[in-house]
């Protein structure tokens, strides 16, 4: 029965043609917008030995002292050895600075904690944001680490979401719809295992059809990186440290997460795996109830842009603010939850937005897979 | 095996599709005979649990089925009267699919996929593309999903539908065959496809169970209210209005006409031996359909 689920699904050819303009589009667009120099020439080995590692007081002022020279004249030299010095420089000269305004940051919550009533939530919020960042281990410096940019550049921006989405909606609108307007749902619910048993089966085999979906432009992306920078250098660098790839900024410069980037990788690629099924849940108990794939691809579709366009026009305050925040496009760029410091007040507790969201969707997916048996157990043949 | 129907109801919002249907169903062959829209296909969808009652029960040797589940349609061999193939699978892959939706294990699938598709005529398309199936072709398979898990009740609904003469036999004589221990419930409005199968033929009309009982004794009830008169083309038209005619025969000697009335239609008609088309026109007032 699972086969012939996972049968139906990777049969479809409409899956294949966007999979193959999905790759051409992510090896164009990486080609057209290359991002961030890849820094894996051997110009920035050296300058790793001497610059690597976490900010220091010495370092930044002869990073200080190198850029005064340099912005002088005194030392100006157009040569690719010196533009990567200049670089080198400039990044531990922020480096630098990330690393006081965090100083500054946990002084001033030090301050907050002193004067606001222990019970308050503020101080709850305040301390907790306190001990976190208290927990960072000199998070800031320059670390050679552009290959787990690209890395990344298909969990976080739009583009990824989009990706993933149009493909999972492809996949998997059809799974209980075309039952219907196929008309082959008569034959299933007769049978024995046609009201329970199947439903298990038509879940497992859309989480494959997502699994194997994942994986495959996850590798695809980890070729690309490969190729781009020759390696994945930096796995052991603080997430702080990490180029905010097309954005000028460092996305986490203040994030108070205390990960490597190895680990930041690990736990966004589960979230994002975690937010696909999510996603392709909601899509199938749309399908079940929709008994239409193209009403349900056009429903799954609206649910999942509609909360970033209200972010793209600015409409996100008020109850907005939620709906922005809480959503499955968010879930599925699951590494940007970690960019800074968010909390909820749930019940008068500070309640951080990854955890958050993670089981607001953990609930929703379980209260949607229920649906998903209970509406199709007691379906109706009726025409 | 029993199956028992008790005062079974399915209301929609403005229609009454079956009413108060009650009966029992032993061993044996039962044709569901009327019009369309008499409450047939509703009534079948009820008893193969696709299809909530309004009110009332069914029973399956004492349990009621909406309670039994699975149980229930482990027993059950369902064939609607529309219905869809995945256009991809081969006719193997589609029965080893059912097969599977039916608990039977691989071994057992396998055997049981060759025997149904040898059943059915099949074999030789088993890797064939169901997509590229005729009518026919494609209601034999669903014939054979149907009985895939040997039902101890087989329910049909127009079984015979879209079938060539050759096939409509070939099928009758299958039901016929596996109907020794088991229930067989088929739907028609072809009374040639019962006339020589059926235990009993229940006749449902407007989604009431209006007559009930064997091939001989719908006829014997039957006796004395069907003529034979031959006419001539300027009666023909007032006899058309007044009686249910049935068949119209012109030869030499004029128009020959089977009535259906409880009174003799005129002085010079004769009483002629009635049939299941007779039948049909008595109680539904409408031609039977009498295809081979």
């Amino acid at each position: 029965m699972y086969s012939n689920e996972c049968y139906k699904i990777f049969t479809r050819k409409s899956i294949y043609i966007v999979l193959f303009f999905v790759i051409l589009t992510m090896y164009y667009g990486d080609l057209i917008y290359p991002g961030d120099m890849p820094m894996n020439e051997g110009v920035y080995e050296e300058l790793h030995e001497a610059w690597g590692g976490p900010v220091t007081d010495e370092k930044i002022a002869l990073a200080r002292e190198e850029m005064g020279l340099s912005d002088s004249g005194e030392k100006a030299s157009a040569s690719f050895e010196d533009m990567a010095a200049a670089e080198v420089h400039f990044m531990v000269a922020i480096a630098g600075m990330n690393r006081d305004r965090l100083n500054e940051r946990i002084e001033n919550l030090s301050g907050e904690l002193a004067h606001l009533s222990s019970g308050s939530y503020e101080y709850r919020v305040a301390s907790k944001e306190w001990s976190m960042l208290q927990e960072l281990n000199e998070p800031h410096g320059f670390f050679l680490i552009r290959a787990w940019r690209g890395m990344f550049d298909f969990i976080e921006p739009v583009s990824g979401v989009i990706f993933l989405s149009t493909l999972i909606l492809l996949g998997l609108t059809p799974v209980f719809a075309d039952e219907y307007t196929k008309r082959t749902a008569d034959l299933i619910l007769a049978t024995k295992h046609g009201k329970r048993r199947i439903v298990s089966v038509k879940i497992m085999a859309a989480i494959t059809y997502i699994f194997v979906l994942f994986i495959l432009l996850h590798f695809v992306n980890l070729v690309f990186q490969w190729g781009k920078f020759g390696g994945f250098q930096g796995w052991n660098a603080p997430i702080q440290s990490l180029p905010g790839g097309l954005s000028i900024d460092l996305l986490y410069e203040q994030s108070p997460y205390g990960w490597e980037v190895w680990q930041f990788f690990i736990l966004s690629f589960t979230i994002q795996f975690f937010a696909c099924v999510a996603f392709g849940i909601l899509v199938l108990f749309l399908s079940v109830v929709w008994k239409n794939s193209m009403i349900a691809f056009f429903i799954s579709g609206a649910l999942l842009g509609i909360p970033f366009m209200i972010q793209q026009i600015g409409l996100n305050r008020g109850a907005f603010q939620y709906v922005s925040s809480f959503n499955y496009s968010e879930l599925m760029k699951a590494a940007t939850l970690f960019e800074q410091f968010k909390v909820y007040n749930v019940l008068g507790y500070p309640i951080l937005y990854p955890p958050l969201i993670l089981g607001i969707f953990l609930v929703l997916t379980s209260v949607l897979t229920y649906l998903i048996y209970y509406r199709f157990r007691y379906q109706q043949v009726v025409n | 095996m029993r199956l028992t129907i008790e005062n079974l109801s399915k209301e929609y919002k403005e229609k009454k599709a079956v009413c108060g249907f009650s009966g029992e169903l032993t061993d044996g062959v039962y044709a569901l005979l009327g019009p369309n829209g008499a409450g047939k296909t509703t009534l079948m969808r009820m008893l193969a649990d696709i299809l909530k009652p309004s009110s009332g029960r069914i029973l399956y040797n004492g349990r009621d089925i909406s309670l039994m589940g699975d149980d229930y349609r482990d027993i059950l061999g369902y064939l609607p009267q529309e219905f869809g193939l995945y256009k991809n699978f081969t006719t193997e892959r589609f029965l080893m699919y059912f097969a599977s939706l039916k608990g039977l294990d691989k071994n057992q699938a396998k055997s049981r996929v060759n025997e149904v598709l040898a059943l059915v005529n099949l074999t030789e398309e088993r890797k064939r593309k169901t997509g590229t199936f005729s009518g026919g072709m494609k209601r034999r398979l669903g014939i054979a999903q149907a009985l895939l898990n040997d039902p101890k009740i087989l329910i049909v609904d127009e079984p015979t539908a879209g079938l060539d003469p050759k096939e409509r036999i070939r099928f009758r004589n299958l039901l016929s065959e596996i109907s020794g221990e088991r229930i067989v419930l088929l739907s028609t409005h072809i009374v040639s496809d019962i006339e020589y199968i059926a235990k009993e033929i229940l006749l449902l009309k407007e989604g009431e169970l209006i007559q009930r009982n064997d091939v001989e004794g719908l006829l014997e009830l039957m006796g004395g209210k069907v003529w034979k008169v031959t006419v001539t083309q300027e009666e023909l038209g007032s006899l058309q209005k007044t009686f249910k005619v049935g068949n119209i025969h012109r030869k030499a000697s004029g128009i020959e006409l089977r009535i259906v009335s409880g009174d003799r239609p005129l002085p010079n008609a004769t009483e002629v031996q009635p049939s299941l088309e007779d039948v049909y026109l008595y109680y539904f007032d409408e031609e039977a359909v009498g295809v081979v």
